[in-house]
């Protein structure tokens, strides 16, 4: 029960010490980089981005001069806005960038005109009413009771945000009739949505929540009412405006400084900002906490406050470290506030700080750094077996072990650092210690972490063999760095301790497997060789023999004396002939170019003609053979 | 005449440039990283996109209906968004991706559940909760302490210029703040597109001394990682999503453990930013076959089929997608295999011009089914694929070799035979015994 109670009122000492101030605040570099914008947009061709340009730059270049006033008319009539919009925007350019060619006579009559009959929308009421301001048009008392009384209908029918937004600003223009507009404040106001339980801001985004705040104050200055936003709110509306300081377009710069300026001006509730001047990283020797204390413009306060008190304590176990530090301006700059923590002497590490500045109060944070200095170093490659004694090699920073190391898979590597505060030479713990190995030719990197051992010195226990998967057993020169880092220490180092080379045992190698996404590499084709062939001098001699037998048949016919006495011219004998010479021609010709369907087809015929005419020539050859006998 | 092909031209000119703005669809945590992030979105709209802002746990997201996706690319700036609004889920996204959608994603140290899970169904992991990327040595001046604004290098981008940007370019070191990405190296598909220092590490508690093992140490911390699907989907994973944002856009660095304290006057961020996003959202690495065409040396219309050995003309005429138009691709490294389940014959196709590639070659003498195959799969650019297929038949009975030297005893011997039938059979029909016998006679009596 006590603990929550406890815990309650820390929450409740937590949150009260955020109060009424920002972390930020719009400064110079922001205004520099919104006065960009606008001489950018200035040589827009759109009215919107134009006028806005034109109403906050500083000087107008001539030539941006002569681009908006030349051409006005022009993007006034391709402008797709409304009517009156188009006519506010115009009007508001030629007025502020003074230029001297005149605006087209009807416009004045046009705008008192729609001043008298009845608008649909606050925001044209709105348009209307601030052209008719532009241009000078007088707003005589009946006509303003005539449009307090339009917007007291609008707002029956549509109390959007955006509509109470335009109606804010009509009725701090107006005055006394349209002084019924101030009750609705507190409904626009409620409806903001927070956004991290940090910032409030109106669905819609910047345009919307500036409209309305900017209305709201205006308004209840106007007539006199207390802020139309408490205290709180104002943090969270002011936060939100603070973190849209990137925006890009001109329309977009100018409502948010108006709306930082509106907040900022209305002292009882504007928040200040307090921030760490400088990174809020302060160095043991001169532990100096600097703050800049300014209003959301980046202003100095005035009256500058005189009391700003802090309360360090350390971040981890929340001890005190100073009760009430008293910070005390720079002369040379009034927005800088100093306090001097060296006589408390602030060891390495984080604070917190809770300052409270009249009734403004602001939590920050910041660091004391350290500096590490390497007590010892000490290197060894032994066997992992421990079978001999390894030889140690000592170090001191930042020299780089002469002779290169050499270590094999039976092999460990062992490093032990010692590290101590530079200042009090006491042990130091640090938040990073490792060992990176890197492959001199690959450039391939493995790490390792070390453990700390019983007098807190940083030990690496490298087993070559054991660890060789993460080295994909690749042998080479690696170099040996030590790394040490921690966030509270401004001189984290990467020491090159040493150049070893490792051998692990060649056939565990992993090849990196060729990725898909390289070139492969070239296949050729290798085509069967022919084979060997005999020589022409034994193939000519084989075909001689193979030949011999037709000549043997030819030179015995000739010994024994042959005729051919028989032969008639018969057609019959002519044909067998004929057709069985072609018949053998055919083979020849299929060896060297018809195929088998062909060849076949043509055999049909010659043998049909063979066959019959041998069949007739047969049977005359027998009849003759019996004729004689 | 001219006037109506004037008229044409003009309206063809009109239509190209009135090309439709991608619907991309931006999810985030809240309404204010709009703004916080106008510049990179600013770029996207002036590159022809139409983003939708919505906010992550809108209730009514839908990106489907009807079965068509309403939009084609998606930008998740919603670290902490723990479930998504409407039907959107996890595995919605996957969907998505498998039917070719985008997807930039950007989480941070307090990433919720679903993005989780979505990185682990791309391939990558996102480190525990409030784990950042610490690095002591490589530190913007702008930290707050915990040294987790970190700086690195553009060295460790990776090194292809379709995905991040011409080299050239990438001088001035990129900031980021956010948690470390895990990938599996052996992944084919996914890619490191950032990785950090050396020195860095990613651990669950940046304030505590490192005593386990981080996920992610030294240049294995991935700080943004790419995955191009199978579907040339893409994939790009951030694990940070100050990387986008205006501040880290436009802030000038200087490494606060520099030693030689370099000034640099603007991040490259935004430079390595729209880059990725070109590349992510398909305006860069895009190619497309096209053409292809093959003959015999000599002939130009594709044969029935190739027979063994003939001389081949393979033709392929590439074109890759850049400032949103189809231009001839010229590169060195494109290769075409001629594949019967193993590829017989793989080499380089030479670059002749307007984006057509040639290769000369003979065809293997082993007959089948074959495919003429590119497959053309680089860093940063779609995986480029084309088949054609062709059969291969051996040689015919008559295109063999006809007068071989040493088959002359086989040729003589049959053709000798054929002749000797020939003539044998005119002699055995037609001799005449009686005008012999005389003779015979004559000479026995001789």
């Amino acid at each position: 029960m006590f603990k929550i109670l406890l815990f309650l009122i820390s929450c409740f000492i937590y949150q009260s010490y955020t109060d009424k101030t920002v972390e930020s605040h719009l400064s110079a570099v922001d205004l520099e980089r919104f006065q960009s914008i606008f001489s950018e947009a200035i040589f827009s061709d759109d009215l919107q981005t134009l006028y806005y340009a034109a109403i906050n730059l500083k000087d107008v270049p001539a030539r941006a001069k002569e681009h908006a006033c030349n051409n006005l008319l022009s993007f006034y009539e391709s402008s797709k806005l409304n009517e009156f919009e188009k006519k506010f925007y115009a009007v508001g350019i030629h007025k502020a960038v003074a230029c001297t060619t005149k605006l087209p006579d009807n416009f004045r009559t046009t705008v008192s005109a729609s001043l008298q009959k009845d608008s649909s929308t606050a925001q044209e009421i709105y348009f209307n009413l601030f052209t008719a301001k532009t241009l000078a048009v007088p707003v005589d008392k009946a006509s303003a009771d005539k449009l307090a009384k339009n917007l007291q209908t609008i707002l029956k029918k549509d109390d959007s945000l955006n509509s109470l937004g335009y109606a804010f600003h009509i009725s701090a223009e107006l005055g006394a009739p349209a002084a019924f507009v101030v009750d609705r404040v507190e409904d626009a106001i409620v409806q903001a949505d927070e956004v991290d339980g940090k910032m409030l801001q109106f669905e819609g985004g910047l345009s919307i929540t500036a409209l309305i705040i900017n209305g709201a104050f205006k308004i209840t200055k106007a007539q006199n009412k207390p802020a139309p936003i408490t205290a709180e709110q104002a943090v969270k509306f002011a936060s939100y405006f603070l973190s849209r300081r990137s925006v890009i377009t001109s329309k977009g710069a100018h409502v948010l400084v108006e709306a930082i300026k509106s907040i900022a001006a209305e002292k009882s509730v504007a928040p200040i900002c307090i921030q760490n001047f400088g990174n809020g990283q302060l160095q043991a020797e001169s532990p100096m906490i600097n703050i800049k204390v300014v209003d959301l413009l980046g202003q100095a306060l005035s009256p500058s406050p005189s009391n700003i008190f802090g309360k360090v304590l350390h971040k981890a176990d929340k001890a005190v470290l100073a009760e009430k530090v008293s910070f005390i301006a720079r002369s040379s700059d009034k927005t800088v506030f100093s306090a001097d923590l060296s006589t408390y002497k602030p060891a390495r590490g984080s604070y917190a700080v809770e300052i409270a500045a009249n009734s403004y109060t602001q939590s920050l944070s910041f660091k004391v750094l350290g500096r590490v200095k390497v007590q010892s170093l000490e290197i060894a490659v032994g066997d992992s077996d421990l079978s001999s004694a390894a030889k140690k090699h000592t170090i001191t920073f930042p020299v780089k072990l002469a002779e290169p190391l050499t270590a094999d898979s039976t092999q460990s590597i062992f490093v032990k650092v010692a590290l101590s505060d530079e200042t009090t030479n006491k042990v130091m713990q640090v938040q990073q210690a490792f060992i990176r190995l890197s492959h001199k030719e690959t450039d391939e990197e493995i790490i390792f972490i070390a453990d700390q051992d019983a007098a807190r010195a940083y030990k690496f226990y490298i087993d070559i063999g054991l660890r060789g998967a993460d080295f994909r057993y690749k042998s080479g020169d690696y170099s040996l760095d030590l790394i040490v880092g921690d966030s509270s220490l401004s001189n984290s180092f990467n020491w090159n301790i040493a150049d070893i080379h490792l051998a692990f045992k060649k056939e565990k190698e992993i090849k990196t497997p060729t990725p898909r996404n390289q070139m492969l590499p070239e296949i050729t084709h290798i085509f069967r060789q022919p084979e060997k062939r005999p020589s022409t001098f034994v193939s000519n001699t084989f075909t001689l023999i193979a030949a011999a037998p037709l000549l043997l048949l030819f030179i015995l016919w000739g010994k024994i004396g042959i005729n051919v006495s028989n032969f008639s011219f018969r057609p019959s004998v002519l044909l067998f002939h004929l057709g069985f010479g072609a018949t053998l021609s055919i083979f020849g010709l299929f060896w060297l170019q018809l195929n088998m369907f062909e060849t076949l087809r043509l055999l049909i015929i010659t043998s049909i003609v063979t066959f019959l005419a041998g069949n007739r020539l047969l049977t005359k050859i027998a009849a003759d053979k019996s004729k004689l006998q | 005449m001219w006037k109506s092909f004037v008229i044409l031209l003009t309206l063809a000119v009109f239509c190209y440039t009135a090309e439709p703005p991608e619907e991309t669809l931006v999810l985030l945590d809240n309404l204010a990283i709009r703004e916080t992030h106008s510049i990179f979105f600013k770029s996207l709209q002036e590159r022809n996109y139409k983003l939708t802002f919505k906010l992550a746990d809108d209730p009514n997201l839908v990106i489907s209906k009807y079965g068509e996706y309403l939009y084609k690319n998606l930008i998740l700036f919603a670290p902490s968004v723990e479930e998504f609004g409407g039907e959107l889920s996890a595995n919605k996204i996957v969907n998505f991706i498998d039917e070719g959608g985008n997807v930039l994603v950007a989480v941070s140290e307090k990433s919720g559940f679903v993005l989780r899970e979505l990185a682990s169904e791309c391939g990558f992991e996102v480190d525990d909760e409030n784990a950042m990327v610490v690095d002591h040595l490589n530190h913007d001046v702008s930290d707050t302490g915990d040294h987790t604004k970190i700086l690195t290098r553009p060295k460790n981008l990776i090194d292809s210029e379709v995905i991040v940007g011409p080299k050239a370019q990438n001088t001035d070191p990129l900031i980021f703040k956010g948690t470390g990405l895990i990938a599996d190296r052996e992944n084919p598909l996914v890619m490191q597109l950032l990785t950090a220092e050396s020195s860095a590490y990613s651990y669950s508690n940046p304030e505590d001394p490192v005593t386990q093992y981080p996920h992610a140490v030294g240049r294995g911390t991935i700080l943004i990682a790419a995955l191009q699907a199978r579907n040339n989907a893409r994939v790009v994973f951030s694990g940070s999503l100050y990387f986008f944002s205006d501040e880290a856009f436009i802030s000038s660095l200087e490494n606060a453990q520099g030693g030689k304290q370099v000034k640099y006057q603007k991040s490259g961020n935004e430079k390595v930013a729209t880059a990725i996003s070109k590349w992510v959202f398909g305006e860069n690495g895009r190619l497309r076959v096209k053409s292809v065409e093959h003959h015999r040396e000599g002939e130009i219309v594709p044969p029935t089929a190739y027979t063994i050995t003939d001389p081949v003309v393979y033709k392929i005429a590439i074109e890759i997608y850049q400032d949103r138009k189809w231009i001839p691709f010229e590169a060195k490294d494109i290769q075409l295999e001629f594949v019967r389940i193993d590829p017989f014959v793989r080499m380089r196709l030479s670059y002749l011009k307007d984006g057509v590639y040639v290769a000369k070659f003979k065809i293997p003498d082993v007959y089948g089914v074959y495919q003429f195959k590119v497959d053309y799969n680089r860093v940063g650019y779609t995986h480029l694929f084309s088949t054609t297929q062709v059969s291969v038949r051996p040689l015919q009975h008559t295109q063999y070799e006809r007068f071989i030297a040493s088959a002359y005893p086989y040729y003589v011997s049959a053709f000798s035979m054929m002749f000797g039938v020939f003539v044998f059979s005119f002699v055995f029909l037609h001799f005449k015994e009686d005008a012999g016998k005389p003779k015979a006679d004559e000479k026995k009596s001789q």
